[in-house]
This record gives C-alpha cells, sequence and structure tokens, in this order.
C-alpha cells in the first residue's frame, strides 16, 4: 500500500474554512469588545486620577493651619498662600496639575515641585469672597480625555480654628 | 505501524475551541474590569457632587457665623 503524501484539496478547504472563521471571530471580538474596553478603561482611570487629585486639593486646603489665611497670590491659573514658614502653591502648565512649596517672593525660591495630576486642558480656581474674605474655592479641571465633561471640586476655608 | 502525518481534523477542532475558550475568557475578564471601573467611577462622582454641597454649606455657615 503507498503511503499517504499531502492531503487532498477538500480537506485543505475544509481547513482553511475552519481557519478563516476562528480568525474572523477573533478579530471581530478584539475590533468590537476589547479595543472599546481599553479605550473606556483608559478614560475611566484618567478621569479617576483626576478625582484624586481635587481630593488632594481639597486636603491640602483643609490643612491651612494659619488663621486667617494669607493669600500671596490668586488668580484663575495659579493660587498661592503662605502655610507657616513656607508658601505653597497649586497651578497648571503644561497640561499637568502642580503643587508647589517654597519661599514665594514676586516669583518662587528654593521650589519643590509635585506632578499632582497629568493629562489637564485647563485647570481654573474660582474664589467665593464675602466682606472681601475668602470663603470657599472652587477648582475646575477639564481633562484631555474628555473635555465636555470639567470635573468641579469645591473646598470651604475655614475662618478660624474651632475652640 | 503507518507513521501519522500532519494532524487530524479532531485534532484541529479542539485546537480551535481550546484557543476560542481562550479569547472568551480574556474579553470576559476586560469587559468586567471595565464594567467595575464605570461603577467605581460613578460612585467616585457621587461623594465628589456630595462633598462639593457639603463644602458650600460649610463655606456658607462659616461666612454667617464670622462675619
Amino acid at each position: 500500500m503507498p503511503n499517504k503524501k499531502g492531503f487532498s484539496l477538500l480537506s485543505f478547504l475544509l481547513y482553511l474554512m475552519f481557519f478563516t472563521m476562528i480568525m474572523f471571530f477573533s478579530c471581530h471580538i478584539i475590533v468590537s469588545l476589547i479595543i472599546p474596553s481599553f479605550s473606556t478603561m483608559r478614560k475611566c482611570q484618567s478621569i479617576i486620577a483626576l478625582h484624586i487629585a481635587s481630593d488632594l486639593f481639597v486636603r491640602d486646603i483643609r490643612a491651612i493651619k494659619s488663621y486667617p489665611c494669607h493669600w500671596k497670590l490668586v488668580t484663575p491659573h495659579e493660587l498661592i498662600w503662605q502655610e507657616g514658614d513656607h508658601d505653597v502653591g497649586w497651578c497648571c502648565s503644561d497640561n499637568r496639575l502642580e503643587r508647589k512649596e517654597g519661599i514665594y517672593n514676586q516669583g518662587w525660591k528654593h521650589t519643590t515641585t509635585s506632578v499632582v495630576a497629568a493629562g489637564i486642558k485647563q485647570a481654573t480656581f474660582a474664589v467665593e469672597q464675602h466682606n472681601k474674605v475668602i470663603i470657599g474655592i472652587e477648582l475646575t479641571l477639564i481633562p484631555l480625555i474628555d473635555q465636555k465633561k470639567p470635573i468641579i471640586c469645591y473646598v470651604a476655608i475655614k475662618q478660624r480654628e474651632k475652640t | 505501524m503507518k507513521p501519522k502525518n500532519g494532524f487530524l481534523l479532531i485534532e484541529l477542532m479542539i485546537g480551535l475551541s481550546i484557543s476560542t475558550f481562550f479569547i472568551l475568557i480574556i474579553t470576559h475578564y476586560i469587559i468586567e474590569v471595565k464594567v467595575t471601573q464605570q461603577k467605581a467611577l460613578k460612585r467616585i462622582e457621587a461623594f465628589s457632587i456630595a462633598r462639593n454641597k457639603s463644602e458650600k454649606i460649610l463655606a456658607k455657615n462659616n461666612s454667617d457665623t464670622y462675619a
């Protein structure tokens, strides 16, 4: 009996059909489910990171120990206040939200800069005043990944230490 | 004994079934992570809105008390 060499055209077509089906199925799943899921996950992670950054800002403001607070610079894009013997500032530059700590006197000296969050299109500080005293600050973060949905956080300023 | 050349159709089908199963498991895992993240984000946003409201009330109370 002669040995069988190769395979028949029918077997080849059958194998080819199965391979084509499985490849089509795999590509369909990857395109329709996995890639959009990864995109949504990246967006969620970015927005959660901005919420964490806003939590840090709230914590920083709530941790002010001096009453009344000595504000050194209050602009829509930068906020600097005195905290003991040094100054603390928050600003947005190069699409990053930064926290600066050092000495501010018409400019930063001996500064330590920490990047709190990245991927920010714009960060705006809006102060709320009552009798020329700042009673609250609203931080609006516009993420690069979803510019239609800004993250807004409001924090009240303690006017006097509780006795 | 006759030597075996290539593979059988049944072996191919088993291989394809296993690979499909793995693809489905990985897809299911990724979608599950995505859904969990979306739920977490909804909760974080709800907490953020609640904190904003409470902070606004606190700021108003502070301004009224120490005016």
